[in-house]
């Protein structure tokens, strides 16, 4: 007897808006990714003081920050599988742990210096958020990698 | 288990290692108030290092990954050589910050696809068939 296909990941609970909830997931996942790309590029900016003393980057930071809560609402809407939902809230709480840390700098540097590890983190984890969840919402499920 | 695959693979997560570890450096550096030196001195070390990932590579005769591994080679020299452009041209200087994000995502590309390719078994040569005996 062949073996039983494997079942797609369980999806949770979604609206009638679904698939257009998951399109709109994947399009702001990407945009994400790409806000990052370009917050490394304005963290070299500052660094080496291209254009004068600014803080683009933290300005860029807030300006882009509110699409993490986003992807958690539109996970839900779209009835995403529950790990995808908890790698979306993973994401938010890494991005809300990047605000806060350069805050501590006085205090406790050498927790503060981990601002930069996290950047990494974050930027891992968006892609693989991003990654997660296929355009096609007719398809189904995640797409494990 | 290839054991210079293993090595290949051991290297790859070496590198990614002291790319976070150079990343947090930098960190203390903007942050920490340590200054920029540490950050600078392990820099070098970090940029020789895929040359030995290289030659694992060259040694396991893994082919498109060894020529990944020659362009991470490549990015890391081209990392070291960007500061220098900071008086001159900072807005080429500003791409070190995205350059190390591509080190890292191509080191992790290739310590994980190392991963994989170690932990496939080595299948035996087959042995030569014996020659059936001819009827007379």
């Amino acid at each position: 007897m062949p073996a039983a296909p494997p079942r797609p990941p369980e999806r949770m609970p979604g609206t009638d808006l679904a698939p257009l909830a998951q399109r709109a997931f994947v399009v702001v996942a990407w945009v994400l990714v790409a806000c990052l790309v370009i917050q490394f590029f304005l963290v070299g900016l500052d660094i080496f003081e291209a254009i004068g003393e600014s803080e683009l980057h933290r300005d860029f930071a807030y300006l882009y920050g509110w699409l993490t809560p986003i992807l958690v609402l539109l996970a839900m809407a779209a009835g995403l599988p529950r790990r995808v939902l908890l790698l979306t809230v993973a994401l938010l709480a890494l991005y809300a742990i990047q605000t806060y840390l350069p805050t501590i700098a006085d205090a406790l540097p050498g927790l503060a210096a981990l601002h930069a590890i996290n950047a990494l983190l974050v930027f891992w984890l968006a892609v693989q958020v991003a990654r997660s969840v296929p355009w096609i919402p007719e398809l189904g499920g995640t797409v494990d990698r | 288990m290839h054991v210079s695959r293993l090595v290949f693979a051991v290297l790859a997560w070496l590198f990614v290692g002291l790319v976070v570890l150079q990343v947090f450096y930098a960190g203390m550096g903007l942050l920490g108030g340590q200054g920029m030196r540490q950050h600078i001195e392990f820099g070098y070390l970090v940029a020789m290092f895929p040359l030995l990932v290289l030659i694992a590579a060259a040694v396991s005769r893994l082919g498109r990954l060894a020529w990944w591994t020659a362009g991470l080679l490549v990015l890391a020299q081209v990392q070291t050589i960007l500061p220098w452009f900071a008086e001159d041209a900072p807005f080429v200087a500003a791409l070190h910050p995205v350059n190390a994000l591509l080190l890292f995502w191509g080191g992790l590309t290739i310590a994980r696809r190392a991963t994989t390719l170690a932990r496939e078994r080595v299948e035996p040569a087959p042995e030569p068939s014996q020659p059936q005996p001819t009827a007379t």
